[in-house]
């Protein structure tokens, strides 16, 4: 009697095993899941790769989505943090992740590419589906207070009398205000010495203490202390909301366009259908006004742009700026 | 506009001293201090990783925490510097030169008393003033160009000589070593990758901390598993020794304490330089003010006092630029920055203006952090203090443990782990030749600083037609340039004077013996 039992119950135990295993094999021996995984993604919690530190722009930008990310992706997005060489370590990490929509991240315009030009980076352009961007910060010529080039004609002007004799700070080599300034170098046919200092910050004391002639800066980053220097003109396609009496350089008849553009990536080769849905989950949440009044607290001017627009882009903004490079940069 | 900033001063006072914030500022000196012994872990970090709690808070009420946590931390690397030889942050470098030969006379009690009670009077120093003459200093700050900065760097590269008195030439050797590896990653001119030999890792270079972590831990713990010693040194616990202290730092130390303070606010306020640079400068400072300097790198108190009470005055000196010009000056104001900022307060020429209220409370609540700072660090240094009654058998290797996962921890990256272990390596046979950690981490602090300033300068020389002009001819420059020098050839020509008077009193002995 005992020995039956024992044997019912071990013969119970690997039916159940045997209705595991073939239930589990038949799952995955049929197609079906792979289009089923789609229509329901996402299944669990979204891999949200950041090149940089904790606590810095990239982190803050991406925590204000999160905060509604679970009613648009079922679940919030997990943090990875891959700092390192200025985002291109992380950005490189994107680039090689699996496409199957569970690891997505953020890098900046045009900070990737220029890395990928430098040879920093081991990624391109295409390398990343782009799902859309959120943020944009164009830059501004600047000049210290008592300058005597208060415009974008006299600074042109003064440039043009004196080739190479006018300094203008950027925050970083081969950074976007570097290749900012080639681009209004070469669109008004001056030279001027750039002088790649370490970030925004510097820039700004550098300004201040009238260390360099001019610099080139991101609006985000110097916008707080706008009484305190001369702004010339917006690298932009339209006039800024936090400047709007500043000239764009366009209407000056310089078409310079450049802005750190805050983005949304994954590897290449995602699902159409995935990558639509993060797309439009990402859109209904740019498009709330809780998450719009957070990014004004914060100074960050919000810009929408579509993953095809972003793609439109950076192909181009790519091929400008290796061409510039490659002339100036000898 | 006087009376307007009196009472805010004395409204931020009374905020400062609720008792939410005064709990508040013993947990974030508790924490910091804790983050700031463990090696690896640094008080940026340590400020980063509590920025997003704060976001929950009233905006004073994180500052204050955010700010004791800081200052918990850059004093809390003390205490494995003195005890260990290993500095916890990579402000306390300095500290361990005098600090644990001391350990090693069997003096550890002393000397954390000493770097306790130093680090609060530079931390109330600094924050004094800050809150004085943030506005006029905010402005001096500007003043300092690139080529200041390369001869401020030059000037603390200087320190190599004075540090490595009887060997000057393995010390420079082991600068120049450290020189070098700050030259790998990415070129801060051209911003092109060099010296990656194509491992794309490296274009961010060798990272700081786990490199210090290897240089000072990993070779430490070397050294010691290695030594046939049971414990670290001779440790009983001294009694009463709080009164005996105070008199002697009083008698031995006030122009120390008062000369370091100023400079580590000075230096803090520089933006890029911050504590490593401060407390280094103010060492070589107190050295070469002393009298007998030649006591200094075998437990000299006053050697301790420079390197601690300097590094917690950077911290009132990198507020100065953040709140007058938006500019942090290091890299934990910088994070202190982005929490003000996610308030939608901004720090720059405004704030007073527009967040007077929260600026000062946050300011004076920095003096009262100081204060509770001294209670709650008596309390732990006796904790740690302890760690010189366990035997070395299960010291290293915990100590390697966690050195491991504070080098992981930066960055989660195993890169920095193995930099952790090739560096450590290294290091320990270095010393096997004679040649110290201490310049080598000298070298890689001050290195990349001085190459960028250098690089920077030469592009606006250029332009401007002139190296001449604008290099040399400025009048910082000219003082930090004859200050180099002074301080480069000064242990040289006292060796040189001191071996003149003994041959002068043996001569003399010798003719008197003659007639």
């Amino acid at each position: 009697m005992r020995l039956g039992r024992k044997s019912i119950l071990s013969a119970s135990f690997l039916l159940i095993v045997l209705m595991i295993l073939v239930t589990g094999c038949g799952q995955s021996n049929t197609p079906a899941p792979e289009k089923k995984s789609e229509v329901n993604y996402p299944e669990r919690p979204i891999n949200m790769i950041v090149p940089y530190d904790p606590g810095g722009g990239s982190d803050m930008l991406t925590r204000m989505l999160d905060k509604h990310a679970k009613e648009q992706f079922g679940n919030n997005f997990t943090f990875v943090y891959k700092p390192g060489a200025g985002g291109a370590i992380g950005a490189s990490d994107i680039a090689k992740e699996k496409t199957d929509g569970y690891s997505i991240g953020t890098v900046n315009i045009p900070n990737y590419l220029l890395q990928s030009i430098s040879g920093s980076g081991d990624f391109d352009v295409d390398s990343f589906d782009y799902i859309c961007q959120t943020a944009s910060d164009p830059q501004i010529l600047i000049t210290p207070k008592g300058s005597n080039y208060t415009t974008v004609e006299e600074f042109v002007q003064a440039a043009k009398e004196n080739p190479k004799k006018l300094t203008v700070g950027v925050p970083g080599a081969l950074g976007d205000g570097h290749v900012a300034t080639l681009m209004l170098m070469e669109k008004a046919g001056i030279e001027v010495s750039i002088v790649p200092l370490k970030g925004g910050s510097d820039l700004l004391s550098a300004i201040l203490g009238k260390h360099v002639d001019a610099g080139m800066a991101n609006i985000g980053v110097v916008i707080s202390e706008k009484d305190n220097f001369n702004i010339l003109g917006v690298t932009f396609d339209r006039r800024h909301d936090f400047v709007p009496d500043v000239p764009t350089f366009k209407e000056k008849g310089y078409d310079v366009q450049s802005f750190v553009g805050r983005i949304y990536v994954a590897p290449k080769g995602l699902a159409p259908e995935v990558l639509q849905k993060l797309e439009t989950g990402l859109k209904n949440i740019w498009d709330k006004k809780e998450y719009q009044d957070d990014m004004k607290n914060a100074k960050f001017s919000t810009d929408w742009k579509t993953g095809a627009e972003v793609k439109e882009f950076v192909t181009n903004y790519y091929t400008e700026a290796k061409e510039l490079i490659e002339k100036y940069n000898k | 506009m006087e009376q307007n900033i009196f009472e805010l001063i004395i409204s931020g006072f009374i905020n400062s001293l609720s008792p939410y914030h005064i709990f508040l500022m013993a947990f974030g000196v508790t924490a910091g201090i804790i983050v700031g012994t463990l090696p690896g872990l640094t008080a940026t970090m340590a400020v980063a990783l509590l920025v997003p709690v704060t976001f929950i808070m009233e905006p004073a009420s994180g500052l204050v925490m955010l700010g004791a946590i800081w200052c918990g931390a850059i004093y809390g690397g003390a205490n494995a510097a003195i005890l260990l030889n290993i500095p916890g942050t990579p402000s306390s470098i300095a500290t361990t030169m005098d600090g644990y030969p001391m350990t090693k006379n069997g003096e550890a009690d002393k000397a954390l008393l000493t770097s306790l009670i130093s680090s609060v009077i530079g931390g109330i120093i600094g924050v004094i003033i800050l809150l004085t003459l943030f506005a006029p200093l905010a402005q001096v700050s500007l003043k300092f160009g690139k080529p200041e900065y390369f001869w401020l760097c030059i000037f603390g590269l200087t320190t190599i000589s004075a540090m490595s008195t009887g060997n000057v030439v393995k010390g420079l050797l082991g600068g120049l070593f450290g020189l070098l590896l700050g030259t790998i990653g990415l070129d801060p001119i051209a911003g092109v990758p060099r010296f990656t030999f194509g491992y794309r890792p490296l274009v961010q270079g060798i990272q700081l901390v786990p490199a210090l972590i290897g240089f000072f831990a990993f070779s430490q713990m070397l050294t010691l598993m290695e030594r046939d010693e049971k414990y670290i040194a001779r440790y009983k616990q001294t009694s009463s020794l709080l009164k005996s202290l105070l008199s002697e730092m009083l008698q031995k130390g006030k122009s120390v304490l008062l000369r370091s303070s100023i400079l580590g606010t000075f230096i803090g306020m520089l933006p890029g330089a911050g504590g490593p640079v401060a407390s280094i400068i103010a060492y070589n400072e107190a050295k070469r003010w002393d009298k007998n300097p030649e006591k200094y790198g075998k437990g000299a108190i006053e050697g301790l006092m420079a390197s601690e009470s300097s590094n917690n005055a950077v911290i009132g000196g990198a507020l100065i630029p953040m709140m007058g010009l938006g500019i942090p000056g290091c890299p934990a104001a910088a994070v202190i920055m982005g929490g003000l900022l996610a308030h939608g307060i901004i720090p720059g020429s405004k704030l007073l203006v527009e967040s007077g209220d929260v600026a000062y409370t946050f300011i004076t609540s920095l003096i009262i952090a100081n204060l509770i700072m001294l209670p709650v660090g008596y309390f732990m240094l006796k904790l740690v203090a302890n760690i010189l009654n366990v035997p070395l058998y299960f010291v290293a290797p915990v100590i390697l443990v966690l050195s491991s996962i504070g080098a992981y921890a930066l960055h989660n990256s195993m890169l920095d782990v193995f930099v952790m272990v090739i560096f450590g390596t290294i290091a320990y046979i270095l010393s096997k030749a004679g040649i110290d950690p201490g310049p080598m981490a000298l070298g890689m602090v001050l290195g990349p600083i001085a190459e960028d300033a250098l690089g920077v300068s030469l592009v606006i020389a250029q332009a401007k037609g002139s190296i001449l002009q604008t290099l040399f001819l400025r009048p910082v420059s000219l003082i930090l340039i004859i200050l180099s020098i002074l301080s480069a050839f000064s242990p040289l020509i006292l060796d040189y004077l001191k071996k003149k008077k003994i041959f002068e009193s043996e001569v003399k002995r010798n003719d008197s013996s003659c007639c």
